[in-house]
């Protein structure tokens, strides 16, 4: 029965370190982990130990056999010293002495003794026990000799010599007799030391074999490593369940730290426990509630807007949208309203545009003042709002346009020595039925709002469904569902229209045109790109124009012809945060040199986002492209914004060009933005040069470029074979 | 006038060639003892000791009080030893007593000298005995000591002895002592310590004791000690020569009386022709013994010591 005990305990053994033993091999063959890494640490370092107690073991145990056999020698050397009188005092020669060869065999240390006469070379007696060695041992050296001639207070002299026989430690030492003095011997003493007289008569060579136990020694570091061996592999097989049992709060933390890592910020870590763990569970604990406060601050940022804190466009569209959805079914509507200030760009032009900041965010404080919390209030843009009134019908919705209306004439806007009254236009639009999602809500309220302005403004305007303006609408999102369709399918085409400098230069570079070809004919950008801008895809726009013009550059350009583009880009693409990198890719990838790329922005654009478009007009330039402030002078900024603007050239607009031969204020106008161009180091490009005598006063008037049918229409394609230079067309081209 | 007259009347008388020659005669005989008289030859011995141990000092001093001694040491010095022997030469006395083999090896090279020695256990081997020398035996009288140990163990019937070369003189008297006394005297000769030992062991089992004989040829002191250990593990008795030596297990010492020495040596100065030989070597004979016994080593091997010799237990 205890056997049966001993049995099943035994296999409950057997199994657990069977499992854990496989358990230990897949874990290695896993990827790294922690547990594997200390425990590997773990096996490496007492391996390394293990070896450095071996050899530690067997240097000293070599040290201390040799030690232990040189203090046994003195010894044995006494005792065949003794038994090997015989061989000193017999006048017979002696074969055997037995008493010897009984002596050594209860040392199988002993491998051979030799007795010799007092030169140290004339052998006396052997006796051998190496049967299988053949190595000679050779007669004490002189030098040895010399060495066994001293001795102190009568000690033996011995010398060890583990050189001369390999594998043999030799212990040689005198055969001597000793005498007493004749005066002494009748004073004897046995307390008082005596001078005698020493004689050498022989030495003894006895050669000790430590073979035998570096055998015992390696058997035993053998049978010690086995059991070491076993003893670590147990300390591993243990270990590991030990490591893992100690990291388990460690890697309890893992499913937390997954869930963040999916981005579930609600996600708490337990701080109980291991002192350790607490700490790093806590320190945990405070960067999920940093992050989560950090994507809510984000969240917040990208959903208002960071100067009156209200949400932004994006945000609106998406309740707008949740609004719609939620609508679905219900009996109340809900109203749009689309509030555009009146002469805020006045304002912000006399006032300055801190001012006009202010005045923003008093008109969000008043509107979130007027609305109610289940109400959306956005800025929409600029001096744009939008108001999301939930739950009202119409005529609340009137009620409530007036209310603003009323409400901002009420706010007496004080800036330095000025006091403003603040006027707005509102369009509104119902949300009552499903027909319209809301980009189209959106076109109508600002249409309605658009409405209110031509009819006078500081009004409201209800949106109506009207046949022109059902067509108009419906030509609207047609033309959006067009202008999508053009960018998706690359239907746009390019028109090239050359400029020429003053000089006819042979450099080649036009101006690129966008046209969509539609039923045959070529739709110019004005009939588009209204309809892209309000359905928000300018951006789309300009970054299809941009990728497609560059790519057609780099073609001419890889068969070696330098062309420089000329590029009109929207406002839209300052407000890209991506589009700095993205000409760099775009360059980058068709390997063009920035100076082919010129880009137009128009002088209204450039002023409306002028903070941002000199940054990025400068980050531009550093690719080594160039800018042209297009319709230059069309719309009576002032010469100060291109003092700052950091633009290459100025593109005269062609109202001051087309009447320039017989309109003296228009020469004088072009004089004034030539001069000012040059003091400020920009060229400057007359447009819609028509006549050779408008040629020749920009001429005379020092404008550095000419562009126009003078010069050159816009082409679909460019001109081929290379010009050597564009001439104006005299007749004898 | 008077002189004058009988001046006269002699010649008148007996003639003048007569009366001349008697003048001539008391002339001579008024000259010669008017010469100064050569003073008489001194009766003293020039002693000579190896060293200043305490047994030669000892015998020195009991010479020098019976005989005017001059005394001279060794010092194991040459030059000085030789200028020791040169005055040794010069010296007036005949006779130098050598004490000790030191001495007696440079007296024997005076040949002007009579040279008589003691304290000299192998004088056979350095040819001491000769018309020149005469010697005084270094042992006490072997058939008291033999007696002694004779009536500490009844029983003892064989004791071995074991000396180098040349001593057979010295052995043969030792064995006629030992035969007086029953004892059976096995002797072996050896060369040197190394073989003492062996030999010792080779004797052991015939003999129930050793006597240990002051032979410096074949005897160190690690031999000393081996010996007398060994005998005493064995249940040997052992008769060494000094006292000294009991404590490592011998049972009884025995050594000459320092006053016989001296008393001997200084006959023989003295030209005293009683004292002879009983073999007619030129070595004297002792009659006194210096014995001690080691009662504990008595007790261990279950000897009783009579009650006579109770006075010899050694009691340092």
């Amino acid at each position: 029965m205890r056997l049966d005990l001993y049995k099943n305990l035994a296999d409950k053994l057997w199994l657990i370190f069977s499992s854990s033993w496989k358990d230990l091999i897949s874990c290695f063959r896993k990827k790294q982990s922690l547990v594997r890494r200390i425990l590997a640490l773990h096996l490496v370092w007492a391996i390394a130990v293990y070896l450095f107690a071996v050899l530690g073991l067997w240097v000293s145990s070599d040290y201390l056999i040799e030690d232990g056999l040189k203090i046994q020698s003195a010894r044995w050397i006494e005792e065949v010293d003794s038994l090997g009188t015989p061989i000193y005092a017999s006048p017979k020669k002696q074969k055997r002495i037995q008493a010897i060869e009984r002596y050594l065999k209860a040392y199988p240390e002993i491998s051979f003794i030799h007795f010799y006469g007092p030169d140290g070379k004339n052998l006396l007696f052997d006796h051998d026990t190496r049967h299988h060695r053949q190595m000679e041992v050779p007669t004490i050296s002189d030098y040895q000799i010399a060495g066994l001639a001293t001795w102190q207070e009568g000690k033996r002299p011995i010398i060890f010599d583990r050189d001369s026989v390999d594998g043999v430690l030799r212990v040689i030492s005198p055969v001597w007799i000793k005498s007493m003095s004749a005066d002494d011997i009748m004073n004897y003493d046995p307390n008082k030391a005596m001078d005698e007289t020493i004689k050498i008569i022989g030495y003894i060579d006895l050669g000790l074999d430590k073979q035998q136990y570096t055998d015992k020694l390696v058997k035993s570091i053998f049978l010690g490593s086995v059991a070491v061996a076993a003893l670590i592999i147990v300390s591993l097989v243990v270990g590991r369940r030990l490591i893992l049992n100690a990291l388990a709060p460690l890697a309890n933390l893992k499913i937390p730290l997954d869930r963040l890592a999916e981005g579930d910020t609600s996600v708490q870590v337990e701080s109980t426990g291991d002192e350790e763990i607490a700490a790093i569970s806590r320190a945990l604990n405070a960067t999920i509630s940093a992050v989560r406060m950090r994507d809510e601050t984000l969240r917040n940022m990208a959903d208002h807007d960071s100067l009156t804190g209200l949400v932004n466009r994006s945000y609106f569209a998406r309740e707008l949208d949740r609004e719609l959805a939620l609508s679905e079914g219900q009996v109340k509507p809900s109203a749009l309203l689309f509030i555009d200030l009146d002469q805020f760009k006045y304002i912000n032009d006399t006032l300055g545009h801190a001012a006009g900041d202010r005045l923003l965010i008093q008109v969000a404080e008043a509107l979130q003042g007027r609305m109610r919390d289940q109400d959306v209030i956005a800025r929409f843009g600029g001096d744009e709002f939008t108001v999301l009134a939930r739950d009202v019908d119409r005529k609340a919705a009137e009620g409530v346009a007036k209310s603003i209306l009323q409400m901002l004439q009420d706010i007496k806007f004080v800036a330095g020595e000025q006091s403003l009254n603040v006027y707005c236009s509102v369009g509104i639009t119902m949300i009552d039925s499903h027909r319209f999602n809301a980009h189209d809500l959106l076109a109508q309220a600002d249409m309605a709002c658009h409405q209110a302005k031509l009819r006078g403004r500081n009004r409201y305007h209800i949106y109506e469904i009207e046949e022109d303006d059902k067509n108009k609408m419906a030509a609207d999102m047609s033309w959006s569902q067009v202008i999508r369709e053009a960018i998706t399918q690359d239907k746009f085409v390019f028109c090239y229209q050359p400029i020429i400098g003053i000089n006819q230069e042979s450099h080649e570079y036009y101006e690129v045109l966008l046209r969509l070809p539609r039923d045959g004919e070529l739709i110019l950008p004005g009939a588009f790109l209204p309809a892209a801008e309000r359905f928000g895809l300018m951006l789309e726009l300009d970054r299809w124009v941009v990728n497609r013009a560059l790519e057609i550059l780099a073609e001419y350009f890889a068969i070696g012809r330098e062309i420089t583009f000329s590029i009109n880009i929207s406002g839209q693409m300052f407000e890209d945060p991506k589009f700095v990198k993205t000409i760099r890719e775009k360059l980058d990838s068709y390997q063009l040199p920035g100076s082919q790329v010129v880009f137009e922005i128009t002088e209204q654009t450039a002023i409306r986002h002028l903070s941002k478009a000199k940054m990025i007009i400068r980050n531009i330039q550093a690719l080594g492209c160039r800018f042209a402030l297009d319709d230059f002078g069309a719309g009576f900024s002032s010469f100060s914004y291109i003092k700052h603007l950091p633009i290459d050239y100025i593109k005269i607009d062609g109202t001051f060009v087309e009447n320039l031969s017989e309109d003296t204020v228009d020469q004088t106008m072009v004089r004034s933005i030539v001069q000012i161009a040059r003091t400020l180091k920009k060229k400057t490009i007359a447009e819609f040069v028509q006549d050779k005598r408008s040629h020749k006063i920009l001429k005379e008037l020092g404008v550095d470029y000419f562009q126009g049918n003078l010069v050159g229409r816009p082409e679909l394609e460019l001109p081929t074979p290379l010009p050597g230079f564009r001439t104006i067309k005299d007749g004898n081209t | 006038m008077v002189t004058h007259e009988f001046t006269r009347l002699l010649q008148a008388g007996i003639g003048r060639t007569t009366y001349f020659l008697a003048v001539l005669g008391l002339l001579l005989l008024a000259l010669s003892a008017c010469v100064t008289q050569p003073p008489p030859k001194e009766a003293g011995v020039d002693v000579l000791l190896s060293s200043d141990s305490p047994e030669y000092l000892q015998i020195a001093a009991h010479v020098g009080r019976q005989i005017p001694a001059t005394m001279y040491r060794l010092t194991g010095i040459k030059d000085k030893d030789d200028h020791i022997s040169a005055l040794l030469r010069r010296s007036e006395h005949a006779q130098i007593i050598a004490v000790g083999f030191s001495a007696v090896n440079r007296a024997k090279d005076i040949p002007e000298k009579k040279v008589i020695f003691c304290q000299v256990f192998n004088y056979e081997s350095l040819g001491l005995a000769s018309s020149r020398t005469l010697g005084v035996s270094a042992l006490p009288p072997s058939y008291r000591a033999f007696k002694i140990w004779k009536a500490i163990d009844p029983s003892l019937r064989r004791v071995g002895v074991v000396t180098g070369p040349n001593v057979l003189a010295t052995i043969n008297l030792i064995k006629q002592d030992a035969l007086r006394n029953g004892i059976e005297l096995e002797h072996a000769v050896v060369e040197s310590d190394k073989e003492l030992v062996f030999a010792f062991e080779k004797l052991s089992p015939q003999v129930q004791g050793f006597w240990l004989l002051p032979d410096n040829r074949i005897l160190s002191q690690q031999v000393i000690q081996e010996l007398m250990l060994a005998g005493f593990r064995q249940g040997k008795q052992l008769m060494v020569f000094t006292p000294a030596m009991l404590e490592l297990g011998a049972l009884l010492s025995v050594k000459p009386v320092a006053e016989e020495i001296a008393q001997t040596v200084t006959s023989i100065a003295q030209q005293d022709q009683s004292i002879r030989t009983r073999s007619g070597s030129q070595v004297i004979p002792l009659n006194r013994i210096d014995v001690k016994i080691n009662k504990k080593v008595a007790d261990q091997f279950g000897l009783s010591i009579p009650g006579p010799l109770q006075r010899l237990i050694y009691a340092p």
